[in-house]
């Protein structure tokens, strides 16, 4: 081949490769150097051109995509050969793309082929063919590309898998937590509801009940009275008969007032219970207030049914000050805590016999912006499972008569209206501590 | 004496008509029985200077209440003696009660006894 037709030759070739690598190359030139009838293939399903006015259309879109891309291109001749008496040339080039996206560096790693026609003194572009290899090798039918992408696909699966799974799991964690805030919720509303109820309920049984108890003891009264009219006949064995049955009528009207009194013990808790936070609050010596109704509450379980021997220790930090307190309430949390400290060491006593010496010990201290109240008994302790029960109104360990399940959730209220904490701690056998913190003056 | 007994509970009388049974008997006590404090009211308003000495009345009563009825009983009234009877000891009422001129506070269920030292201490003085 002539040296000018050579060099015509890779003139037109370098301006088929100019048209994509080159990025403002005059797109309106191409007719000189593309036949208008190329035909050709580019990397994608639809790149199949025919006809110049498609080449054009797909440097277009290339132009188009290219936009805000950082792209390099790299040609490397790999095979040429010149045919058809000279008249005719192919070329294929290994054609790299590399697209800069942030940090990451994508290369393309195309092959590029070329035919050209020479008529009128022209060399042209008649056909070309662009391909992109697989990463495989050896793998012709890309089996093994298949099986890796396939792998690749199984493998992100399973990181989506695996991710989701853990979602799920953080998910059912936190409906868990919905679940437990939401049982808390109903279980409060359900307590404030009951208070409300608790309140009504005790309104209207409070009069029946008084009937109950009033009318109970007239009845003993006029029993006596007319024991002693009795008297006053003379000795018959119907007298005795009556006598006797008077006796009985007047130990069930007993009856009648003892369980009378029992029921309006339990609704005057109720409505205390229900009543809450109305009295006001005033500086208060707590540690005075402590002193005297540990020694009420004492010589009230002294002079009454099953007295015990308790050593009382007081253990009390004069450095309090005064404690916005509502007296009134508050008394009654020192004395429920210490009547329950008592009851539970009576149980102890009747457990393990008199060797167990029955101990009491109330500590108040100053903390830096609260009171730490803590009432301490030697007694059985309060078994884990139940320590979370002992606030639920109505829930009582005394059996029968003993207990109407309120003072200690009437206590927790009393606490929660001054704005305090109540814990309890407690081992089985060893002691159980109630632990108050307040408010103090500086808060 | 006459004392007035205003609940709205109606057996309060044939209790009460049984807890005084030996002090009306012997007609030292004489007990009217009023069951709103209206009524209560018209029969007071009856006699332009009632006989009655002492009023023990209910608070929580449909109509008027206890309170109401203090008030309107020490205006129209001031000799006549009024205590309140409440199922409820709460201190808002018994200050309440006292600071309208009620003279005692009882609570129910009522303690027989100390109301009839109330008014064995009112027979007495009399």
């Amino acid at each position: 081949m002539d040296a000018l037709k050579e060099k015509l030759l890779f003139e037109t070739l370098q301006k088929v490769l100019d048209t994509t690598a080159t990025a403002n190359f005059p797109l309106d030139t191409i007719g000189e150097f593309v036949v208008s009838d190329v035909m050709g293939f580019g990397t994608t399903v639809d790149e199949k051109i025919i006809g110049i006015q498609g080449f054009r259309k797909l440097l277009e879109d290339q132009r188009e995509q290219s936009k805000g891309l950082d792209i390099q291109f790299k040609t490397s001749l790999i095979h040429r050969r010149i045919f058809a008496q000279e008249n005719a040339a192919l070329f294929t080039h290994d054609f790299t793309v590399t697209i800069q996206m942030g940090n990451e560096e994508n290369v393309l790693p195309l092959r590029f082929s070329t035919v050209f026609e020479y008529f009128n003194d022209h060399w042209r572009l008649v056909h070309f063919h662009g391909s992109q290899a697989v990463n495989s090798e050896g793998d012709t039918w890309h089996r093994n590309e298949l099986i890796k992408k396939n792998e690749a696909l199984q493998k992100l699966v399973d990181e989506k898998t695996a991710d989701l799974k853990n979602k799920n799991a953080a998910l059912e964690q936190a409906i868990q937590t919905i679940k437990e805030t939401q049982d808390q919720l109903l279980q409060q509303e359900k307590l404030a509801s009951l208070g409300q109820l608790t309140a009504g309920i005790a309104h209207e049984i409070k009069n029946p009940l008084n009937f109950v108890n009033n009318f109970s003891e007239l009845s003993q009264d006029f029993i006596e009275e007319i024991e002693e009219e009795l008297e006053k006949t003379p000795n018959t064995s119907e007298k005795e008969n009556i006598r006797d049955l008077l006796e009985d009528v007047k130990s069930n009207l007993g009856k009648i007032r003892h369980h009378g009194s029992r029921a309006d013990n339990i609704v005057k808790s109720m409505l205390m219970h229900s009543r809450g936070g109305t009295g006001s609050m005033d500086p208060t010596d707590l540690n005075a207030l402590i002193r005297e109704y540990s020694n009420l509450a004492f010589h009230g379980m002294r002079a009454n049914q099953n007295p015990i021997n308790v050593e009382i220790n007081l253990n009390l930090d004069e450095n309090l000050g005064l404690i916005p307190l509502n007296g009134e309430d508050f008394s009654r949390v020192i004395l429920n805590l210490i009547k329950n400290a008592f009851d539970a060491m009576r149980d102890k006593i009747s457990m393990v016999g008199s060797d167990y010496k029955a101990k009491l010990e109330i500590r108040t201290k100053n903390l830096a912006n609260r009171v730490l109240v803590e009432v301490e008994d030697n007694g059985p302790g309060v078994p884990e499972e139940i320590r979370d029960k002992l606030l639920i109104p109505f829930f009582t360990t005394k059996k029968g008569t003993e207990g109407t399940g309120l003072g200690l959730s009437i206590t927790h209220d009393i606490i929660k209206s001054h704005l305090g904490t109540l814990d309890i701690e407690s081992s089985v056998g060893n002691f159980t501590r109630f632990k108050i913190e307040l408010p103090n003056s500086k808060t | 004496m006459k004392i007035l007994i205003v609940d709205d509970e109606q057996d309060v009388e044939i209790m009460f008509l049984q807890k005084f049974r030996r002090e009306i008997k012997s007609k030292l006590l004489e007990v009217e029985f009023a069951f709103s404090g209206q009524q209560a009211l018209d029969y007071l308003g009856q006699s332009g200077s009632p006989d009655v000495v002492y009023v023990f009345s209910d608070i929580n009563m449909p109509g008027m209440s206890g309170l109401e009825l203090l008030e309107n009983i020490k205006s129209r009234f001031p000799h006549i003696q009024v205590s309140m009877i409440s199922a409820y000891g709460d201190k808002e009422s018994y200050n309440k009660a006292i600071k309208s001129g009620a003279k005692g506070f009882f609570t129910k269920p009522v303690d027989f006894e100390s109301l009839k030292n109330e008014i064995a201490e009112l027979l007495t003085n009399k």
